[in-house]
């Protein structure tokens, strides 16, 4: 592929200068990059991320629950009917539901007033503009998806790759509509039309984004190539290794910023990174051993 | 936590609000009930007497933390027996429509021109005795009059009489009941009384002539009409309009309108013919048969015919189904029966009808009145004065038979204008709408110029209340004491107590209070010695017999009264010689006809149409036009038109027209209702709304009075009752005069009969079964 | 377990109106709207057979009510004792259920935004009175009972011939009969059919379109992801190439 072999002290970084994409690493290489954590998400981020699921969790289950006519409802009768028996009555059912919609709200609005700089445009840049990129991503990933090319010849994505671009815009679309449709439903802010207007859109918002929950639990928490996406929502940090092979335009945005710095031995804890054990594999990879030195930022 | 926020006033997308109702609705009543918390500490259940209309039904208020929440029948009432009409149930509303008089005023600009300064109670008395001494001093006491009406009038007839004053009027004789009473006193004796002594409930044969129960709605008697019917009495309905009542009648006799008189002498030839009439009491009781029979011989029903325009044999049919049903045959007096100018007369033939049925006393006929066997303490108080000079509206003289206690209101107004005999220079009006009910409104205003003082006790700001010099609001009847009600001309007599439900919401007073402090302040203090109402009753009650404790809890206390007379009893009639006078020798003796002939009345000229006017089921007259529980069941009138003559003339239902009478006076534009349930020869719309009333911000409903387009009435020269049917109105549409372009005839056929006895179609079959269960059904939660 | 119900009695009425206002006094029903209605019709006919009439209706807590299956939350529903209430707590206000009714019975009061109806007075019959609406009636035109109890006065009128407002195309059971012995009825039910009960835009295409497109897709979505974690599982992670 042309790549030039790093020398020993030169850093995997400067390699990249002119490269495009993520190219085949030696083994240590990817040791090195693996032990590296990156700080993706800050606290305030990862915090927004658990108190939105939690929301959606309670709002979902409660909001099933609360739709009882057999045109309208989702959930069957024996699901009303525990959900009734859990809260007694089927208006303290439905104060429930208000509650939790109020204080994801008003959670969503003072991140997005307060945070209008930091977050909020900064998640729009990353998580909802889809670019060139992006859209040839789908096409690529059903193919790698189906083993008939590696990631390596899939468009490099950013921060994040485009399927969770594309379910972030679902939810953002649809956390917009029920930011408008709840407080209308809840508080009557409007005639009868458009209550019912509202609620066939709140529908549509909720069952949207449950509809996507499947794969964004599935790819986030159950998918062992996205493992460290998913620790990252907690941590909030990801291995450089990581972030290089999927997320390689991010990682060269901030391949050079003072943020990065170690973590522990990774490998050692036991963390599976099958992006190390992978270069076995690979047949034209250079199985050269370098020492290099760790350093320490 | 969802219910408290309302964003109605930002976000009225899409729209809520129904169509058809005035904007700004007084919906203070609304409001301040909601305000009642949502459990009350102190639920009371007062009684009292309600005074929508004039019937005054028992009530119980039910008052929540001192705030008026309902009112009800009072079960106990043997009257209404625990039901309330639409206007009763009403009375909520009134206590808290925004439209009320709030504080005495004295007007500050022109009269007329609707500036008021609001001052004291001292402040409005103080200036209307200083008036009312003014024009004593100047013109005598008699120069000052009093229109007066209802219960809050008698506290002032009282002070009037104590005063000396005698000229006092109000409209239930002149303009209403007045030829009724005096026609059945020339008769029987006495009158019929108010609530009417007639046995509906037992009834086989009603007739109503003009009478619409069921729009004009008196509780007890729709309960005995309505009971009658039930039980299978058959009602014959004389009116020129298919009225709520011919649509519970066998036989709608769609009369030609001022013909009535014809109609009942024909009545009266065939059940003499036929020898149909109670021979007995007759013979017994009556005095003036023979003369009475010559003078019907010719009137027969083919004579009747020709004027009425109903058919020799439904007049017969009819009159076969009177006689056959005697004694319990119901002839209802009328009410209103001030139409022609010659209703004494007609009266005096329903009368003699009645009395040759030999209803009187007779179960199904018409009930007695019981003796009153309590007595109530007098107040210990001087004699009252008697006036030197004679009253100027001819009650008693002019008209011989006109009321000395109810007086002629438009005597009085004529005379005001015209200074004769002497000047009237002072009005003060008790709860009377002197422009809506007086006719010929010209003259009223013209009185009202040549006034010194114009003083107003009203309760809504109506049209009067725009000219006075002073405003004096006084409590309604649910904040107020007022005399008690003792009826003894009822199934079972009794007697009410209004006593307040809840304390007064405005700056307002009693009329009781208010006649005490104009008598202190006239030199009448030793006429009132008490300082509570509420005292003078239990004064009143002290050895009566009567508990007021119990009044006060219970309302109503009954006593027994005797309705029936017994088989074989006679009845000792109140007339000279205790005898029935179907030959009147009293009016023959005044120069008028001892026995009822048939009038003729005017046609309408061409293109014109008889004005009818009368009752709905929702208001009473021109009283509740802004109370907004009934203003929005009908707000506004609409105009009885005969459905053919109508569409002749290119008018849809719901139309608007302006209705121009013969004198030129014309009203705003009202809608018309098209229906072949109106004699093509006549239009009908129910009296009270649209006066002028200014002061009724939320409803001012335009000139659409029937009232302004009376400026034409006679007078009766026998009781000096007026007769107001008499004006003749077209129809404009567009600037346009609008004629009908075909003729109408409601001659030579018969009216529908219906079944008056409730008949049930065995044959019928009825699917009702229940569907299968709704999807969610529980326990109340 | 009863079956509440009224007759109204078109023999007797009079058109007076008591029952509206007492109806309205009794619940602060805000003016304009109303829970019961007298609509009076001008005489009609043709001279001289003409009828004068009136339709005296309310919610007619129907057995099969359209408006208890409309209602999204279940704040509408029927009674053991027949009669249909709603729950102020988990109204929710979306109306759906006034376009349900096939005699115009419900409304959303402006005080709390929430629908609201005649309820037969439910509390005042708890106590052992009557409906107001039949407590004032000045003609004793309204009778209220239960149908469950054959000797009841509701039982006996009906049995003897009072009739629903009901047409072929719509009868969903209403409870309110009407006893007419003048063959007036039919002019009522010509002129104030029950409506159809008529479900809003949103709700149809949720009911007919999006709802069915969400339910495959999130069955699919759900099933292709098992799909892909039993995929996982059997073959272990190592399988997962780079």
């Amino acid at each position: 592929m042309g790549q030039r072999i790093s020398k020993l002290n030169e850093d995997i970084r400067l390699d990249h200068d002119l490269l495009n994409g993520p190219r085949h690493l030696t083994f240590e290489e990817k040791r090195i990059l693996a032990n590296r954590v990156i700080k993706k998400h800050g606290v305030a981020g990862v915090t927004l991320h658990w108190v939105n699921a939690l929301s959606w969790f309670f709002l979902i289950f409660t909001g099933v629950a609360l739709i009882s006519a057999d045109y309208l409802r989702f959930a069957p009768q024996w699901y009303l009917n525990m959900m009734d028996g859990i809260f007694g009555t089927r208006s303290a059912l439905l104060h429930f539901h208000i509650s939790i919609g109020v204080f994801w709200v008003t959670t969503l609005l003072l991140y997005g007033i307060f945070g209008y700089k930091n977050y909020l445009l900064d998640f729009v840049k990353h998580d909802l503009v889809l670019d060139g990129d992006d859209i040839r991503w789908f096409p690529a990933k059903a193919k790698n998806l189906m083993g008939k090319i590696s990631h390596y010849e899939m468009p490099t994505q950013g921060t994040y790759n485009a399927g969770q671009k594309a379910y972030a815009l679902v939810v953002a679309l649809s956390t917009a509509l029920l930011i408008i449709t709840g407080p209308i439903m809840a508080f009557h802010l409007g005639s009868t039309t458009i209550i019912q207007w509202a609620m066939l859109l709140h529908f549509i918002a909720t069952m949207s984004v449950f509809a996507g929950i499947f794969v964004h639990v599935y790819m986030a928490a159950l998918f062992p190539e996205e493992r460290p996406a998913f620790f990252s929502m907690i941590t909030g940090k990801v291995n450089e290794l990581y972030a290089y092979l999927h997320h390689y335009k991010w990682w060269k945005e901030i391949k050079n910023q003072e943020h990065v710095f170690f973590a522990e031995e990774l490998t050692k804890d036991g963390i599976h990174l099958p992006e190390l054990e992978e270069c076995k594999n690979i047949k034209d990879h250079q199985a050269q051993v370098y020492t290099i030195k760790g350093e320490k930022l | 936590m969802a219910n408290k926020i309302s964003r109605r006033s930002f976000l009225k997308i899409g729209g809520t609000v129904g169509t058809g109702v005035a904007v700004g609705l007084s919906t203070s009543s609304s409001k301040t009930k909601a305000a009642v918390k949502k459990n009350p500490q102190k639920v009371e259940k007062i009684p009292s007497v309600c005074e929508q209309c004039f019937w005054r039904c028992g009530i119980i208020a039910t008052v929540e933390d001192g705030v008026l929440k309902n009112i009800e029948g009072n079960p106990l009432n043997p009257n209404n027996r625990g039901r309330i009409c639409a206007r009763g149930n009403a009375g909520v509303a009134l206590l808290y429509e925004t439209d009320r008089l709030k504080n005495p005023m004295i007007r500050s600009g022109e009269r007329g021109s609707g500036k008021w300064k609001e001052v004291s109670w001292e402040q409005a008395l103080d200036y209307t005795a200083e008036k009312l001494l003014a024009v004593t001093k100047k013109y005598g006491v008699e120069a000052n009059a009093l229109f007066s009406h209802a219960s809050s009038g008698e506290h002032f007839n009282n002070l009037y009489n104590y005063w000396g004053s005698p000229n006092q009027a109000a409209p239930s004789f002149a303009q209403c009941r007045g030829s009724q009473e005096v026609g059945f006193e020339l008769t029987f004796g006495e009158n019929i009384g108010s609530p009417e002594r007639v046995d509906l409930a037992n009834a086989k044969v009603i007739t109503l002539i003009g009478s619409h129960l069921g729009e004009n709605v008196h509780t007890g008697q729709l309960l005995d009409f309505t009971e009658g019917i039930a039980k299978g009495a058959k009602v014959i309905t004389v009116d020129p309009r298919f009225s709520t009542a011919a649509g519970k009648s066998k036989w709608w006799l769609p009369i030609k309108p001022g013909t009535d008189t014809a109609l009942l002498l024909a009545w009266i030839n065939e059940i003499i013919k036929q020898k149909g009439y109670d021979q007995k009491f007759v013979r017994d009781n009556t005095v003036g048969f023979s003369d009475l029979t010559e003078h019907v011989k010719d009137f027969t029903p083919e004579w009747a015919e020709k004027i009425t325009e109903i058919p020799a044999n439904m007049i017969r049919e009819t009159a076969k189904a009177m006689m056959d049903a005697k004694p319990a045959v119901v002839i209802h007096p009328g009410r209103h029966v001030a139409w022609y100018g010659n209703d004494v007369q007609r009266e005096r033939a329903i009368s003699i009808l009645v009395a040759l049925l030999g209803t009187w006393g007779q179960k199904g006929g018409y009930f007695l009145k019981s003796a009153f066997p309590y007595s109530y303490n007098a107040l210990n108080i001087p004699d009252s004065p008697v006036s030197k000079r004679q009253r100027v509206d001819g009650a008693g003289y002019k008209y011989p038979f006109g009321s000395v206690e109810e007086g002629l209101t438009q005597e009085l107004v004529k005379a005001t204008i015209s200074q004769k005999p002497y000047p009237i220079k002072s009005w003060l009006t008790v709860a009377q709408n002197v422009l809506n009910s007086i006719p010929n409104q010209a003259d009223t205003k013209k009185a009202i110029d040549n006034l010194d003082f114009f003083g107003v006790v009203e309760v809504r700001p109506t049209e009067p209340t725009w000219y006075a010099d002073v405003v004096l609001p006084e409590d309604i009847y649910l904040e107020r004491y007022d005399s008690l009600f003792t009826v003894t001309g009822w199934h079972k007599p009794y007697v009410a107590l209004r006593q307040p439900v809840v304390k007064r919401v405005h700056n307002t007073r009693p009329g009781w209070w208010i006649v005490k402090e104009l008598g202190k302040r006239l030199g009448l203090s030793a006429f009132y010695p008490y300082n509570e109402f509420e005292d003078v009753l239990k004064y009143q009650l002290k050895d009566s017999g009567i508990s007021y404790t119990k009044l006060q809890k219970e309302g109503v206390v009954t006593f027994p009264g005797k309705q029936y007379l017994n088989p074989g009893e006679s009845y000792a009639f109140k007339t000279a010689d205790k005898k029935v006078h179907l030959y009147s020798k009293e009016l023959k003796d005044l120069g008028f006809d001892p026995l009822p002939k048939y009038e003729p009345v005017n046609d309408p000229p061409k293109g014109y149409f008889r004005l009818l006017y009368g009752r709905m089921p929702v208001h009473t007259q021109g009283d509740t036009e802004s109370n907004p529980w009934l203003n929005t069941l009908i707000s506004e009138p609409h105009l009885w038109i005969n459905e053919t003559i109508a569409r002749s003339m290119g008018l849809e239902n719901k139309d608007e027209v302006n209705l121009e009478n013969q004198d030129g006076m014309k009203t705003d534009k009202l809608k018309i209702m098209i229906t072949p349930g109106m004699r093509p020869d006549a239009v009908f719309f129910p009296h009270g709304f649209g006066g002028n009333d200014k002061g009724l911000l939320n409803f001012g409903r335009g000139r659409v009075s029937d009232n302004i387009l009376i400026t034409k009435y006679n007078v009766d020269p026998i009781s000096g009752s007026t007769g107001l049917r008499v004006n003749f109105v077209r129809l404009i549409k567009d600037d346009k005069i609008l004629s009908p372009t075909v003729e109408v005839s409601f001659t030579g056929v018969n009216a529908k009969m219906n079944s008056g006895v409730q008949q049930v179609d065995q044959n019928r079959t009825f699917n009702i079964q229940p569907k299968k269960k709704a999807s969610a059904i529980r326990e109340g939660c | 377990m009863k079956k509440y119900a009224m007759v109204i009695d078109m023999d007797r009425c009079v058109t007076c109106h008591a029952c509206e206002v007492a109806c309205r006094s009794h619940y602060d029903v805000p003016v304009p709207y109303y829970r019961n209605w007298v609509h009076a019709l001008p005489p009609q006919g043709v001279y001289p057979d003409i009828k004068k009439v009136s339709y005296v209706g309310l919610c007619n807590h129907c057995d099969d009510a359209p408006c208890v299956k409309a209602c999204p939350t279940g704040a509408t529903y029927k009674r053991e004792d027949g009669v249909v209430v709603v729950d102020k707590g988990l109204c929710i206000g979306c109306g759906i259920c006034i376009e349900a009714c096939p005699y115009g019975a419900r409304y959303i009061d402006p005080l709390n935004e929430k629908v609201d109806k005649c309820d037969f007075c439910i509390d005042r019959v708890t106590n052992g009175e009557e409906p107001a609406c039949v407590e004032t009636c000045i003609a004793e035109a309204r009778i209220f009972g239960d149908l469950n109890d054959p000797k009841s006065k509701v039982s006996k009128l009906v049995a003897a011939g009072a009739q629903q407002n009901i047409s072929s195309k719509v009868n969903v059971g209403p409870n309110i009969y009407y006893l007419d012995s003048h063959d007036n009825f039919p002019i009522i039910k010509a002129a104030f059919p029950p409506k159809v009960p008529k479900m809003p835009t949103p709700q149809k295409m949720w009911t007919n379109v999006i709802r069915p497109l969400f339910w495959v897709a999130i069955g699919g979505t759900f099933l292709g992801q098992m799909a892909a974690f039993a995929t996982q599982l059997f073959k272990g992670e190592s399988e997962v190439k780079e």
